[in-house]
């Protein structure tokens, strides 16, 4: 599609305005821009294991880009992703604890994810009822929900379900049934099938966006309430819908963490995923397929921020969050420029 | 007084955007002590050709001559300062301060202390209006408390008070009930006699004729020419603007209503304590009023009674559709009983600007079994059935660009409209209500727009049609109800429909 | 984020690596991974860090510095030095361990050390701080310079290590005077918590307000905030894991300092001397691996009575007659 194309030219093209920029600072800072390029590049593809954790990275964005771009269609801004997904991850090494007796690794895998998935649906469906039914809105209430997820996670890990041989926060160990197993290839890192399930995922969400009564229900409240109400749909159950399905997607990434990586539940696990995703999103405009490429590009740079500390003399860690700021601000920018060009002709 | 004395000149004046012309090369001048009319359709470039002159917007190529001499108009408050002001369509007032602070605003007569003379503002706009011959008292009211003929007037003593010497009116008429309009008339022409230069902006033909001098007709961009409104005629003003011959009634053939004969039951009914309405089969039932007398109130309660119902009429209504009661249906539940809708506001409430024709179809049939049906992800949507037609559509209404894949916000007023038409149309409903089915729409969209509600009628269909425009009430109804302050006011049927009468009536006799 | 600030580190690792690539002469090459908080947290990383930087200048070994961007970095970024075959490889902080703990299966000749945590491998050397005994010792201290009785706590993330610092503290003020009142608060249960000097100051205003004499802060970078609010009420806060008590000098009583620079340069040491050995290694006072700071800044607030009966204190400690109640123990028994 025309309309398609255009738009990821147009986050190409702010990525690239982003990265040149970056590239500029490191030269100003003294650091070659060629090796920094090079740097970035062999730690996310120079081996199994830097290809491996470079997908482990991208792997919650894909949910947590999901997770802002469902409800963006319904006219919502979720940043409760963080919260949802910590809610997630806290369900699935919950399920482990309630369904310990589960030898069927299949059955053992499915019932964490349902416990995942809808415990962050719970979690995003709150602010969603608080919309519907009392208009408060949602970017004041999944902020608040990430308050009250980060506390709960940590009360239930240290008092509840704490781990008792580890002086660390973190929750018992999962029965074997519920480790996914990595990859050979990937030497250690711990990502395996669960990557193409991951953007099969994706595929399907999109598919289902386009295609399905609901998607059409959600694009319709989101674009103009006042018709869709007009028309017959119901902007309150989109909404709640909406949050729902944006949380499920974000508590997936407890599925990732917790039976992907760490076997158990641990504070402090999250790259703020959560946040990233709204970086992701809006990097893919809304469009969901964008977000596998999306994802991935911050996959890369979250792997390449300390690679690029490690392999250059001047590049620290903080100068690579600087680069990812200016990638952000990259594409941002693009879209000012759009909506200056547009006000200027109105 | 100079006859031939100009107040204002276009020469050559051209503004674009991007590679669009809003206005190209526009020559014309305006006499000094004239009422001169500029007519064009929605988009012809009237408002940028105002907005240039009032600085809103600068020109590209071209100059504007007030008083005869070339200036460069910067903004809003240089053109005052020459003299120029402007009523804009949607006033620009205050509403909960009064008359006096909102003359007053911007142009306060103040003491050395920065203390407001209200009394002397107030003896200088009671002579204004002695000068000028209008009345007005209502000097300490607030603005929300007067009516909209009012709340104009007021707009124009503003541009008195601020020695204005030429006055734009951008559609001051449509708002008003006929008493108003006259009324409103009467004072532009003492102000014309007092040397105050009138530039009317409208498109309703018929006052233009009635109350100006001379006539600049717009298209595309373009001045098509400058009549003096004395030698020239409806039809022809009409065929400069739209560029070809068109009929302002409907011409088609009306099929006679059996109703004398048996007394037909009533295919909607809707009682309630301040409206009741009753649809006759095969009648086109007209609405009219001016708006905000309740006639919103009344569709929004008719095409989506579960939200609006209880909220407008507070639980004391009756609601019967063919005899059933649907007092807290939803509008898909009236769709299946073949209610169909064109709602009020075409941008805000019909359509979804940023997605293709397709989707804009499916508003309101995203759940008709023609288009969807359940799938392995839920229910889905046939993709190639609601592309089909559509394009069957496009056709039948001739809407353009031809293309199911052109975001419905970048189409003109009167393709939106037909598209509206066509989806209202597509499931055949019995009982069609139809609002505004002609606002912002061009001449041409509107004959294919009445024609199409007059075949309905024809096949024996119902319409409930909403309208601020009387004269096309009067054209295409059979009966016609009349609101005023939140009830019915008066009805009448065909052979009474006298426009005077009727605005008395919208006007609260 | 003042990148462009000066950085030794810069030159120093800009030397080593343009060293690395004329000179192939066999020298020890240290790698230091640091946790999210950084060399500049002013407080336990940073102590590592001096410690490296001291190694480096003194025993003429070359080293790198990282730091982790998040909590999954560990293991990728220890990893990339074992594949630069470096030869000492320095974890800090208890977040490491389990990336330590597969980096030590993978690399089995691969010399480690893990601070904080015990991996229970052949080839690291784990070094955890008896964290009760100093905070007994700075316990009794702040009783010491608490006339009205109270005294507070500010600890940062509600974890077991912090509740440790919070239970030796209490028993060391219980043992000076056993009538003293304790004020506890936490700054929060999410990393945010040793990264909130402004929450740490309100708190700690708020202990003051309520009476307290003095505060021993456990919070990280958190602690800024708690010296602020001392010199503001002209009132007492102890530092912790680093000598702090040049940050408000005359309002910092003094710090319970984990001498994490010490277990780096001594393990480093070990290295280059070729006697490396792993296994864990509990540090306390009487290894001086944890102890009170002393030094020209609060050399008039600790006065020669207090340091006497501190020195009898830390005998007791030592040879065991003052048992000081473990929370990890303790934790265990529940």
């Amino acid at each position: 599609m025309n309309r398609m194309m255009k738009a990821s030219l147009k986050s190409i093209a702010g990525v690239l305005l982003g990265l040149t920029l970056a590239l500029i600072v490191c030269h100003f800072a003294g650091e070659s821009p060629w090796k920094v390029l090079k740097v970035l590049f062999q730690s996310s593809f120079g081996s199994g294991y830097d290809f491996g954790m470079t997908l482990f990275y991208a792997a919650p964005l894909f949910l947590t880009g999901l997770a802002v771009s469902i409800p963006i269609r319904a006219g919502l801004f979720n940043v409760g992703g963080e919260g949802q997904l910590l809610i997630g991850a806290l369900a699935a090494a919950y399920a482990g604890v309630v369904g310990k007796n589960i030898a069927s690794p299949v059955a053992a895998v499915l019932f964490a994810t349902a416990f995942a998935f809808v415990a962050g649906g719970i979690w995003g469906l709150i602010p969603g009822i608080l919309k519907a039914k009392r208009g408060s809105h949602e970017v004041i209430t999944t902020i608040m929900m990430n308050f009250i997820a980060a506390g709960l996670s940590s009360y239930v890990t240290l008092y509840l379900i704490k781990d008792p041989e580890s002086s660390q926060a973190e929750t018992m160990l999962l029965p074997e049934a519920f480790h996914l197993k990595p990859f050979e290839k990937f030497a250690g890192a711990p990502m395996g099938w669960l990557i193409f399930v991951l953007i099969a995922l994706v595929f399907v969400i999109h598919y289902w966006m386009w295609n399905s009564v609901r998607g059409y229900e959600l694009k319709a409240v989101g674009e103009n309430e006042k018709a869709a109400e007009t028309y017959g749909i119901s902007k309150q159950s989109a909404w709640m819908f909406a949050m729902f399905m944006a949380g499920g997607m974000a508590g997936l990434v407890g599925v990732v963490e917790v039976l992907g990586n760490a076997h158990r539940f641990k504070l402090g696990f999250s790259a703020d995923y959560g946040f990233v995703g709204i970086a992701v999103a809006l990097l893919a405009r809304g469009n969901i397929l964008g977000i596998i490429p999306s994802a991935l590009l911050f996959g890369i740079l979250q792997k390449g921020s300390a690679s690029l500390d490690l392999e250059t003399d001047k590049v620290t860690r903080d100068l690579s969050y600087i680069i990812q700021g200016l990638i952000i601000l990259g594409v941002v920018a693009e879209g000012l420029f759009e909506w200056r060009k547009k006000a200027k002709n109105a | 007084m100079n006859q031939t004395e100009t107040a204002i000149e276009f020469k050559g004046v051209s503004k674009t955007f991007g590679n669009f012309y809003a206005n190209r090369k526009l020559d014309f001048s305006i006499r000094k002590g004239s009422i001169h009319g500029l007519i064009g359709e929605n988009g012809a470039g009237k408002s940028t050709a105002m907005k240039v002159l009032f600085g809103v917007q600068p020109a590209d190529e071209g100059e504007i001559l007030v008083n005869g001499k070339a200036v460069k108009i910067r903004n809003p408050v240089h053109a005052m300062k020459l003299g120029i002001g402007m009523v804009h369509q949607h006033f620009m007032l205050a509403d909960s301060e009064t008359v006096l602070d909102n003359i007053m605003l911007g142009h306060e007569p103040s003491t050395f202390f920065g203390l407001l003379k209200r009394g002397k503002a107030r003896e200088e706009l009671e002579k204004i209006c002695k000068n000028y011959g209008l009345k007005f008292t209502k000097w300490e009211s607030r603005i929300r408390d007067l009516s909209v003929g009012e709340q104009q007037r007021v707009e124009i003593i503003k541009l008195l008070y601020q020695k204005s010497e030429v006055l734009i009116l951008d559609e001051p008429t449509a708002v008003l009930t006929p008493q108003e309009v006259k009324e409103l008339f009467e004072n532009l022409r003492k102000l014309k006699q007092e040397g105050k230069t009138i530039v009317l902006i409208s498109h309703k033909l018929k006052e233009v004729l009635e109350f100006t001098d001379s006539v600049t007709v717009m298209r595309r961009g373009e001045v098509v020419g400058t009549k003096t409104t004395s030698e020239t005629n409806e039809d022809e003003l009409a065929e400069m603007m739209v560029g070809r011959k068109v009929s302002f009634t409907y011409q088609g053939p009306r099929r006679i209503l059996s109703s004398q004969a048996v007394q037909p039951k009533s295919v909607l009914k809707f009682i309630s304590e301040r409206v009741s309405v009753e649809l006759r089969p095969g009648e086109i039932l007209g609405v009219a009023g001016v708006q905000g007398n309740g006639q919103t109130e009344f569709l929004k309660a008719l095409s989506n009674p579960s939200v609006y119902g209880e909220k407008y009429f507070k639980g004391k209504y009756d609601y019967l559709v063919n005899g059933r009661e649907i007092g807290d249906a939803t509008p898909l539940q009236l769709r299946n009983m073949g209610v169909g809708l064109v709602p009020e506001d075409r941008l805000s409430e019909a359509l979804l600007k940023q997605q293709d024709m397709t989707e804009n179809f499916l508003l309101g049939q995203h759940e008709d079994p023609r288009y969807t049906g359940l799938g392995l992800f839920g229910r889905m949507i046939n993709r190639n059935k609601v592309k089909a037609a559509v394009e069957k559509n496009i056709q039948a209404f001739d809407i353009r660009p031809p293309f199911s894949t052109v975001w419905t916000g970048r189409m003109s007023g009167g393709n939106q409209q037909k598209l509206v038409m066509a989806r209202l149309l597509d499931p055949q409903p019995s009982i069609l209500l139809v609002a505004h089915p002609t606002r912002g729409v061009d001449v041409g969209a509107i004959e294919k727009i009445h024609e199409a509600i007059m075949m309905e009628r024809n096949l024996g269909k119902s319409v409930i049609l909403f309208s601020s425009e009387l004269d096309e009430l009067i054209d295409l109804c059979d009966r016609m109800v009349v609101f005023f302050d939140g009830r019915v006011h008066g009805e009448f049927a065909r052979k009474e429909f006298d426009p005077w009468a009727i605005g008395k009536v919208m006007g609260g006799a | 984020m003042n990148i462009f600030k000066y950085r030794p580190l810069v030159m120093v690792s800009s030397v080593f690596l343009g060293m690395l690539l004329t000179d192939a002469r066999a020298e020890l090459k240290v790698g230091l991974v640091l946790e999210k908080s950084g060399k500049d947290d002013k407080s336990f990383n940073a102590s590592a860090y001096q410690g490296l930087k001291r190694a480096e200048k003194e025993l003429g070994v070359m080293t790198k510095t990282v730091e982790a961007p998040d909590n999954s970095a560990y293991e990728s970024l220890q990893r990339a030095f074992a594949e630069k075959k470096f030869d000492l490889i320095v974890a800090i902080g208890f977040h490491q361990l389990e990336a330590v703990k597969k980096n030590a299966e993978r690399f089995p000749d691969q010399k480690f050390l893990l601070v904080d945590e015990d991996a229970k491998k052949p080839n690291v050397r784990s070094v955890m701080f008896e964290e009760h005994e100093g905070s007994y010792l700075v316990g009794a201290l702040a009783a010491m310079h608490a006339p009205s009785g109270k005294v507070g706590f500010i600890g940062g993330m509600d974890v077991p290590l912090i509740r440790r610092f919070q239970m030796g503290y209490e028993a060391g003020v219980k043992k000076v005077n056993p009538k003293a009142q304790l004020i506890v608060n936490y700054l929060g249960v999410t990393g945010e918590a040793w990264n909130n000097p402004p929450k740490a100051k309100e708190q700690a205003l708020d202990q003051f307000q309520r009476g307290a004499d003095v505060i021993y802060v456990a919070a990280g970078n958190s602690g800024m905030g708690v010296f602020d609010a001392a010199e503001a009420k002209k009132k007492l806060a102890i530092g912790v894991d680093s000598n702090q008590n040049w940050i408000k000098p005359g309002y910092v009583l003094s710090s319970m300092m984990k001498r994490v620079d010490d277990s780096v340069f001594e393990t480093v040491k070990m290295m280059k001397d070729g006697k490396f050995t792993p296994g864990l290694v509990r540090v306390g006072l009487k290894s001086k691996g944890v102890d009170y700071a002393l030094d020209q800044h609060n050399d008039k607030l600790v006065t020669a009575d207090d340091r006497k009966k501190l020195e009898a204190i830390r005998a007791d400690i030592i040879s065991g007659k003052i048992k000081v109640p473990d929370y990890y123990i303790s934790m265990k028994k529940k």
